[in-house]
């Protein structure tokens, strides 16, 4: 695979990655949005 | 082409040194996140952009104003500065029957103005942040091993999935599960997130 179809490939994961995060563990829940983003940092991803 | 992405604290040095395509590269860093979030609440995409920009031009004067001291949570800081936006449309728009303030105003993140901070403030967010990393350990064990794998190692729930030899449902279920026994521990514990 070219490199350019490799990263968009890995974009379009990442991407599918994040909805899929959003729907089925955030679920809407703001507060656990908020929660995710300081665990993040916390833990320095 | 690989992009090399800059943490936070490098950016904010580079802007305050005087690059302003810096903090342009900051705010898309983190775009999509604060309007999801934004989002998230006020579910009206025109709102949420136009919060977004009032966000984010206060987020800016803030840090000209040297009202921000980075301590590796620019992301939570803007979450909250975003929030307290949604909280103020609220207002000014008495739309009750979308979220109410005591729903908008969790429990986790507490009344404490983001921008007053003083060297106590500080301290008590240090050990706050110990005491989170304390109630992460008390997790059960499953929860625990996908939390740190993803906020520790930054893998991805394919990853996490095929490390643990479990479906990908299953690691965002227990991705989820994780997160609302946090939550809970973090209140009964009267932990405020800062």
């Amino acid at each position: 695979m070219k490199q350019m179809d490799k990263d968009c490939a890995t974009l379009g994961d990442a991407n599918d990655e994040e909805a899929l995060f959003l729907a089925e563990v955030i679920q809407g829940d703001s507060e656990l949005f908020f929660l995710d983003a300081y665990l993040s940092e916390l833990f320095g991803r | 082409m690989n992009r090399v992405v800059l943490s936070d604290q490098v950016l904010l040095n580079t802007y305050l040194s005087g690059d302003q395509s810096a903090i342009s590269q900051l705010i898309d860093k983190h775009r999509k996140r604060v309007l999801d979030y934004i989002r998230m609440l006020v579910k009206d995409a025109d709102v949420a952009d136009d919060i977004f920009q009032e966000t984010f031009i206060k987020v800016i004067r803030f840090i000209d104003e040297k009202r921000y001291t980075d301590n590796g949570k620019f992301l939570s800081w803007v979450l909250r500065i975003a929030h307290n936006q949604v909280i103020d449309y609220f207002r000014q728009t008495k739309q009750q029957n979308k979220i109410t303030e005591s729903d908008a105003g969790y429990d986790i993140l507490g009344t404490m103005k983001f921008s007053e901070r003083t060297v106590e403030d500080n301290l008590v967010a240090g050990q706050i942040e110990d005491d989170v990393r304390r109630l992460v350990e008390t997790l059960p064990d499953e929860q625990r091993e996908v939390v740190m794998m993803r906020y520790y190692s930054g893998l991805s729930f394919k990853e996490i999935a095929d490390l643990t030899n479990v479906s990908i449902n299953t690691a965002l279920g227990r991705m989820r599960y994780a997160l609302i026994n946090l939550r809970k521990k973090i209140k009964e514990n009267d932990l405020v997130l800062c």
